[in-house]
């Protein structure tokens, strides 16, 4: 009888706990964006930090969907529409952030509506659509956006900004600042915890540096509005989260650096892990919770360099974040999702022995065994390749492969070969795959089967009951 | 209220696993069914460009419909980057082994000391003492009683088919493979008892004496002729198979092909059947018996076609693999519906290298005037091309390494790329038909009895419980 009674109670609990989708059963949602983290990349940076049968910390979250991650208008999506969809639930055109399906980010003459970094997007160009930030913020709860790339760029502006060309970024850089002209009435007392690079777009224009076209100090907005303004790892380390309310770190006047730059030149720069606690800390305040943005931005950009060691550097910076935020949540009241906005074009070359390192050359598995010791396989043209390689970039791509044979590939400064060259480094392009979504926590039952960005908006709504 | 429903049904439940737990040996259990679709180094990027190519982007293959999606991780015992050996037969054995190795156990080595691979033309050297043979999950669902079968577009003795129903420390042995497979002849393997109920697919050439024209076989076995003796009905074309009465047929042999079948681009309807109507044969089969049964379903050729960079018959071979998927679907529903008892997995044993540059505008799906996804990149603002540094056009589809790479790139046109026979550029020469697999995870996706089990980021080798534990076997 007591047997059956645990059993009873058992299915019991099962039938509650595995609803289909259970309105509101999250309080607080973190949502990991890892920017063009493809699941090449994926794959590529558990190899590189833990071997081929270990786990990134993001593999702990065991809810997962494939997502599908088109553009209104392009195959290959860019950051702007795509993270925009998440954020949204609409799907709008590339370098379109958080607007109408209708909005345009380019005239009839395909010219793009900015000057500069100064939106030019006429009046009539299509509607803000509403962001999960701010439908969290109009439900009380504390709101934060945090990235290693400028604060105003695509993925998290999509967060926060409204605007029909992503490049803009003075503009929208205006619509986070509380008493700027260009502020999001929409974001109310305004985003509780903003932390990246970015501060170009804030400074006024007689800075060095700045990007701005005006004598606007957007940073000095921000204190009056009420933020503690950090510049330095140092100081964000210093900042006494019990006292702070509002907290705005800009770091660089650019992009942080690339993770490996930041530890090897020890650069006062925070980690993306320091930046994701310090913010989960001062977001964890506030009692009706919170809705936390993390974007691991840069391993995007070492793909469009394709520079394969510090995508992956970026990427396990990335996983260390999530790390950092799982051991401070409670996953029975809170949403952890991690996903990649778009795929890049890297692949992963056969046949290396397994250990052999990720960013090395393909060695032959059989010869590798006979003689003990690594062996390098040939591809037709009698050279090694390497395992990682770009389907395009910037190049340099010969008539004749270079010889790798005592060329270092691991080398921080390696860039791969690539397939198709379409300019100087830094111009590899996105690629169309479908990318992974894993997901744990509270409300996260509708994370599975092949979602279309554009439903990702939804889960996470409905799991704060908004 | 709700809470008196559920603790009802609860006790229902109990009750009913009270009976079928063996004290009123009357009580029939339902029958359990296992479909494994195996999509042969179909990635995540093939998977999205098989549904542009079919369905646009915004459209859904029968796979994207899967209410369940997991991801694996492919490496082999000794290898980043797997082969289909080990990795089909870590999902039917749970065991982690070498490249080149079926089913076998971890320490199985397919090469000797020297490196000389266990083998001699198509026959294994294997000897005796390297390694012994482990489970697979058809076996285990034949020792239970279920109906079991394998069907494939590749020579049924390949890696794939043949990790369901044999043991060997070399895939190519596949003289050896197709004896394991004959009831009662030398060489079997007694594992499959009465032996493997439904087997379609190519590779004659193996079973056929070696006077054949054709035959790949180095002595006069007739390996067709002992499997009739055993009771098999055979069918060696598309009208002998439809003519097989599925009531009456107990077991089903089916060679379409001496070597592998035709990629579905060119298959010739009347002569060999589709992957989804071996698949729908195979079903009316196996469902006559009682406790259900395991069926694997291998869309073999998408991995030839990639090897090929011919992303053409890579994703036309995806598309008709994902009709056999539907066919199982519609049939099992209709047997089963709710598919309460029956669990079916679809996934990848290994990727390739096929990546889709960008930024491309959206293409639609292919079409004979709109080469959609295989086509050139064009722009998303102005739909002109778009080209590389040297005013060269690209395509949308390319691959890692493969055997065209142009020492300078040409002006390509979409008629050109277009063609069925066109094979995409590479980053690494490769030889002809040497483009490699990729080490990256792939997908896996389920429907029906269990399938919410298979999520997260997995290893390959896990995935043969998950399908045990689903059943029950």
């Amino acid at each position: 009888m007591k047997l059956i009674r645990t059993l009873a109670a058992t299915a019991f609990a099962a039938a509650f706990a595995s609803p289909a989708l259970a309105a509101g059963e999250a309080k607080n949602v973190i949502f990991f964006l890892g920017d063009g983290m493809g699941p090449t990349t994926v794959t590529a940076a558990r190899i590189y930090k833990y071997g081929e049968s270990g786990k990134l910390n993001m593999e702990a979250l065991t809810r997962t969907a494939r997502i599908r991650t088109a553009s209104l208008d392009a195959q290959t999506t860019d950051s702007a529409p795509s993270m925009a969809a998440y954020m949204t639930g609409v799907k709008m055109n590339n370098e379109v952030l958080s607007m109408s399906s209708n909005t345009k980010a380019y005239d009839a003459t395909a010219k793009p509506y900015v000057s500069g970094a100064d939106t030019t997007c006429p009046a009539n160009n299509g509607t803000p659509a509403t962001t999960l930030l701010e439908l969290a913020k109009a439900a009380g709860k504390g709101v934060g956006a945090v990235t290693t790339t400028r604060i105003t760029h695509a993925t998290p502006a999509a967060t926060f900004s409204h605007i029909c060309h992503r490049d803009g970024e003075n503009d929208i850089a205006a619509q986070v600042v509380p008493g700027s002209a260009r502020f999001n009435a929409a974001l109310g007392s305004g985003v509780d915890v903003l932390l990246g690079g970015g501060r170009r777009h804030f400074l006024p224009s007689g800075v060095a540096g700045s990007k701005r076209t005006d004598a606007v100090d957007l940073t000095a907005l921000l204190t009056n509005a009420g933020y503690t303004y950090v510049t330095t790892g140092t100081a964000l380390r210093n900042v006494n989260v019990a006292t702070t309310n509002k907290l705005v770190g800009l770091f660089n006047a650019d992009h942080l650096n690339y993770e490996l730059d930041r530890v090897k030149g020890a650069i006062d720069e925070p980690s993306l892990a320091d930046m994701t606690e310090t913010a989960v800390k001062l977001l964890q305040k506030n009692s009706k919770g919170y809705f936390l943005m993390v974007e691991g931005g840069r391993i995007d950009h070492a793909l469009h360099g394709t520079n394969a060691k510090r995508a992956l550097e970026d990427a396990i910076a990335f996983d260390e974040a999530i790390k950092r935020a799982l051991s401070l949540v409670d996953l029975k009241d809170t949403l952890v999702v991690v996903t990649a906005d778009h795929d890049h074009t890297m692949t992963f070359n056969g046949y290396p022995h397994r250990g052999n390192p990720i960013l090395g050359k393909v060695t032959d598995i059989k010869q590798t065994r006979v003689q003990g010791k690594p062996v390098l396989a040939n591809a037709a043209d009698s050279k090694p390749y390497t395992t990682l390689v770009f389907g395009n970039g910037g190049g340099p791509r010969k008539a004749s492969r270079d010889d790798l044979t005592t060329v270092d590939t691991a080398a921080d400064d390696y860039l791969q070969d690539v397939g198709v060259v379409l300019g100087t480094p830094g111009s590899e392009t996105h690629g169309g795959g479908d990318v992974m979504l894993l997901s744990g926590g509270a409300g996260n039952a509708g994370f599975k089967g092949t979602l279309d960005n554009t439903k990702v908006f939804g889960v996470v709504r409905t799991a704060l009951g908004l | 209220m709700y809470r008196t429903v559920i603790l009802a049904a609860a006790g229902a439940a109990l009750l009913s696993g009270c009976l079928g737990g063996g004290s009123s040996p009357a009580t029939m259990d339902p029958p359990k069914n296992v479909v494994f679709f195996l999509g042969d180094g179909m990635g995540i990027t093939t998977l999205t460009a098989a549904r542009i190519y079919k369905v646009g982007e915004d459209g859904e293959l029968t796979i994207d419909t899967l209410p369940e999606t997991g991801f694996v991780k492919t490496f082999s015992n000794n290898a980043q980057v797997t082969d289909s050996a080990p990795s089909m037969s870590a999902y039917m054995t749970g065991v982690k082994m070498d490249n080149e190795v079926i089913s076998m156990s971890t320490e199985t080595v397919a090469f000797d000391a020297n490196g000389n691979d266990y083998l001699s033309g198509a026959d294994s050297t294997c000897p005796a003492s390297n390694g012994k043979a482990v489970a697979t999950l058809l076996e285990i669902a034949k020792a239970a009683g279920l109906g079991t079968g394998a069907v494939t577009t590749t020579r049924l003795t390949h890696a794939t088919p043949a990790a369901t129903y044999a043991h060997i420390c070399h895939r190519d042995g596949e003289n050896n493979i197709a004896a394991q497979a004959v009831p009662g002849g030398a060489g079997y393997n007694n594992a499959l008892a009465d032996g493997v109920d439904v087997l379609m697919g190519g590779g004659r050439r193996h079973f056929v004496p070696k006077a054949t024209s054709g035959s790949k076989r180095s002595d006069a076995r007739d390996l067709v002729a002992e499997m009739r003796a055993a009771g098999y009905t055979y069918a060696s074309n598309k009208s002998e198979m439809d003519a097989v009465d599925t009531k009456s047929a107990k077991k089903l042999l089916g060679l379409y092909t001496m070597d592998h079948m035709s990629y579905d681009l060119d298959r010739d309807p009347a002569v060999e059947p589709s992957l989804a109507e071996m698949t729908g044969k195979a079903i009316d089969v196996l469902k006559n018996n009682n406790k259900g049964f395991f069926l694997m379903v291998e869309g073999g050729r998408i991995d030839h076609a990639l090897h090929s960079t011919n992303a053409r018959r890579a994703l036309q071979d995806t598309v008709a693999f994902d009709t056999a998927i539907k066919t199982a679907i519609d049939k099992l529903q209709a047997i089963d519906p709710g598919l309460k008892n029956t669990l079916i997995v679809v996934t990848a044993d290994h990727d390739h290298t096929l990546v889709l540059n960008g930024y491309a505008q959206r293409t639609g799906p292919t079409t004979a005037s709109n080469p959609g996804v295989l086509g050139l990149v064009k722009n998303f603002v102005t739909g002109a091309l778009n080209t590389d540094t040297g005013g060269n056009p690209f395509t949308v589809i390319g691959f890692g390494n493969g055997e065209n790479r142009p020492a300078a790139r040409t002006a390509l046109t979409d008629a050109q790329v277009f063609d069925k026979d066109y094979h995409q550029e590479a980053v690494i020469p490769m030889p002809v038909g040497g483009e490699t697999h990729g080490g990256t995870d792939v997908f896996i996706g389920a429907i029906g009895k269990g399938a919410e089990n298979f999520t997260g980021i997995i290893e390959n080798i896990q995935v043969f419980s998950l399908v045990r534990k689903a059943i029950g076997l």
